[in-house]
């Protein structure tokens, strides 16, 4: 199998055009041609989005012509075009191409991912054709997935969370992260206010009211005057985040004021989402009955908010597979076709995210051709000097196998730090990824070690989402604080790693346990602001030598700068 | 207009590159910015300009009857508050609603 998205290879953050070479990519693995396929599947009906597109130029005339404009030249372009662009790309058959509506194909990448025979299924993100979440039962014997229920645009979970990360100062669709990072330094003070912008009935189901929100009518600005009346001047972006806890940094009373106002926002938005998730989550248990949940959707990237659910829905287990978001939509939609539409039988569980393209030492050692990089064959000795590296506080770029399905580094394309240190998570965020300072890092912990280290149960076939950091968890008493730079408020976005899942950086783990007493490092993703992760090795040293990376790992090459 | 139509004949031979072959990667290579690219990027500028012009006029004259419409056949059905927003919903799992992209 293979799996990766187009921004990997195209090197354009959130890249939507067509996926030229991560299809590619995709044949190649698999040994095979564009003609070779069955069905090429998108996981969207495109005409029901237009459908919504020309309701709501119509409802919204004459303040919707942004919307109008840009909506018809991006339409006329690309959009109404999908497919014939396909046709004409892979020169298959039309009878060949299907369509399957965004909601099911999200619905289908979780529950035929997962290891449940049976489960019930949510939903949740910004707007799929019309609809913004649905609930639902999924199983595997006849293969199907049945979809109950929907709320429908506008009133959307995700489309209020992107509302106020715009509102913070952050770009949609890509800093919903730094909402959830920024939560946790404010206090939830603006429920009240929250509840007269989107009202949660007692089932989950939110409404909102359509006066506070412009995305309905503008491609420019998803908020209106009346949300500034209610919640004040939206965020500068570049306004630099100085709260008054230690962490942040020191400044000016007056700046340390206006930006626990917005953490406090960030706050009651995050507490608002957990709110809404939990009721919607409690609600299809007890409808349902079902003991086991797949979540899918860009919402469930929400990690604080799926350790709610978690914990206080009902759910006994919870699965969420890691590219959750728009991008696990081609997944998804090709499991629906050949589970529902063909029926054949589940084989398949999704146990760990390295499905993207690997490279092997040649291809590493020409892209390292003339750096002076080290070949280590021994690979006790390549751990065992990691480690030393770790322990002598340098900052690890770790390039090994395929890269991670998904938006998070899971081990193959991620920085390593020791996460003991005090200064370690200013000197990732501002020396290495050049990123805003108060952004958390995450831990890795083995599987086994995470209930003697984290508030959590000792069985970790319910804690499914943590093998790909997609639960919050709190440290255990007198943890967190051996481990500053991973310890987020008293919290740790958490990935539990087995041996068999990934064994070289397992093993990297285990030593720098064995070595500290501690079996934690800090894992972030290979990048740097603004740019996506890491792919190959040319991309990898590249960040390497413009960051403030002190060694690199690819393979079985040693780079470190001091060498250069 | 005219602009547009260059833009339209200039942009032709890119459309047949299937993903992987050798043609693809050459035509996806950086072009050189001779007069010719010059004279193309600028048709191309032209063109935007006209067709956004052109969005103006549909959007006044052709849409606004259709939302004057709407808007009246909408206020007539008026939506209340309810105790959820849930929708109740049907899907069709076959090869037919598959194949259509609607």
């Amino acid at each position: 199998m293979a799996a990766a998205q187009e921004e990997r290879f195209s090197r354009v953050k959130q890249d939507s055009s067509f996926p030229r070479q991560a299809i590619r990519f995709c044949l190649a693995q698999a040994g095979i041609a564009p003609e070779d396929l069955e069905f090429v599947v998108l996981h969207e009906k495109p005409l029901l989005k237009l459908e919504r597109f020309l309701t709501s130029t119509l409802r919204y005339w004459p303040k919707a012509w942004s919307l109008f404009q840009e909506g018809t030249i991006s339409w006329m372009k690309q959009k109404l075009w999908i497919r014939a662009k396909i046709l004409e790309e892979l020169g298959i058959a039309r009878h060949r191409v299907l369509f399957v509506e965004h909601h099911i194909a999200h619905a289908a990448s979780s529950f035929f991912s997962s290891p449940f025979e049976s489960a019930a299924v949510l939903t949740v993100d910004g707007v799929g054709e019309w609809a913004t979440a649905t609930l639902g039962t999924a199983t595997s014997s006849p293969s199907a997935i049945h979809l109950s229920h929907e709320m429908r645009f506008p009133d959307s979970v995700g489309l209020l969370y992107s509302t106020f990360t715009a509102f913070l100062g952050f770009e949609v669709n890509e800093g919903e992260y730094k909402v959830m990072g920024m939560a946790p330094y404010g206090e939830p003070r603006y429920m009240g206010e929250l509840d007269k912008v989107a009202h949660v009935y007692d089932d989950g189901s939110v409404r909102l009211d359509p006066s506070f929100f412009s995305f309905q009518y503008s491609s420019r600005r998803s908020f209106s005057g009346r949300l500034i009346d209610k919640f004040g001047a939206p965020r500068d972006p570049h306004l630099e985040f100085v709260t008054g806890r230690a962490d942040t940094g020191d400044g000016p009373e007056e700046l340390k004021k206006r930006n626990q106002h917005y953490a406090d926002i960030a706050a009651s938005v995050q507490r608002f989402t957990e709110h809404a998730l939990l009721k919607m989550a409690t609600h299809l248990q007890r409808t349902t009955g079902a003991e086991n949940l797949c979540v899918a959707g860009g919402v469930a990237l929400n990690s604080v908010a799926n350790m709610h659910i978690l914990r206080n829905s009902g759910f006994k287990r919870i699965f969420i597979q890691p590219a959750a978001g728009d991008a696990g939509g081609a997944l998804g939609a090709a499991q629906y076709a050949w589970h529902v539409l063909l029926g054949k039988q589940r084989s398949f569980v999704l146990e760990h995210a390295y499905w993207g393209r690997s490279y092997e030492n040649g291809e590493i050692a020409s892209a390292l051709a003339e750096s002076g990089a080290e070949y280590i064959s021994d690979e006790s000795k390549l751990i065992e000097r990691t480690v030393d590296d770790l322990m002598k506080g340098k900052v690890i770029g770790w390039f090994q196998g395929r890269f991670e399905w998904g938006p998070r580094a899971l081990g193959n394309r991620s920085i390593l730090a020791d996460p003991r240190r005090n200064d370690m998570k200013q000197i990732v965020n501002s020396k290495i990824k050049f990123r805003e300072p108060f952004r958390p890092f995450a831990p890795v912990v083995p599987e086994v070690c995470m209930s003697s280290l984290f508030d959590m149960p000792a069985d970790t076939e319910t804690q499914h989402p943590a093998r790909f950091m997609l639960l919050v968890v709190p440290w255990k008493d007198g943890v967190g604080e051996q481990v500053p730079a991973v310890n987020h408020l008293g919290t740790g976005r958490l990935q539990g790693l087995r041996p068999e899942w990934n064994p070289r950086y397992y093993g990297l783990l285990e030593t720098f346990g064995q070595a500290t007493g501690i079996p934690v490092l800090l894992n972030t993703s290979f990048n740097v602001r603004g740019e996506p992760i890491v792919a190959s090795p040319q991309d990898a040293l590249r960040t390497f030598h413009k960051s403030g990376l002190d060694v690199l790992l690819m393979g079985n090459y040693r780079l470190a700068k001091g060498s250069i | 207009m005219v602009g547009c139509f260059v833009a339209m004949v200039s942009d032709k031979g890119n459309r047949r590159a299937l993903a992987g072959t050798r043609e693809f990667e050459e035509w996806n290579k950086p072009a050189e910015a001779g007069p010719w690219k010059r004279w193309l990027a600028f048709s191309r500028a032209v063109a935007d300009y006209e067709f956004r012009l052109l969005l103006v006029a549909c959007y006044l004259v052709v849409v606004a009857p259709f939302a004057i419409a709407f808007r009246l056949r909408r206020a007539e059905q008026a939506e209340g508050a309810g105790s959820s927003a849930w929708i109740p919903r049907t899907d069709s799992p076959t090869f037919d609603a598959a194949r259509r992209p609607f």
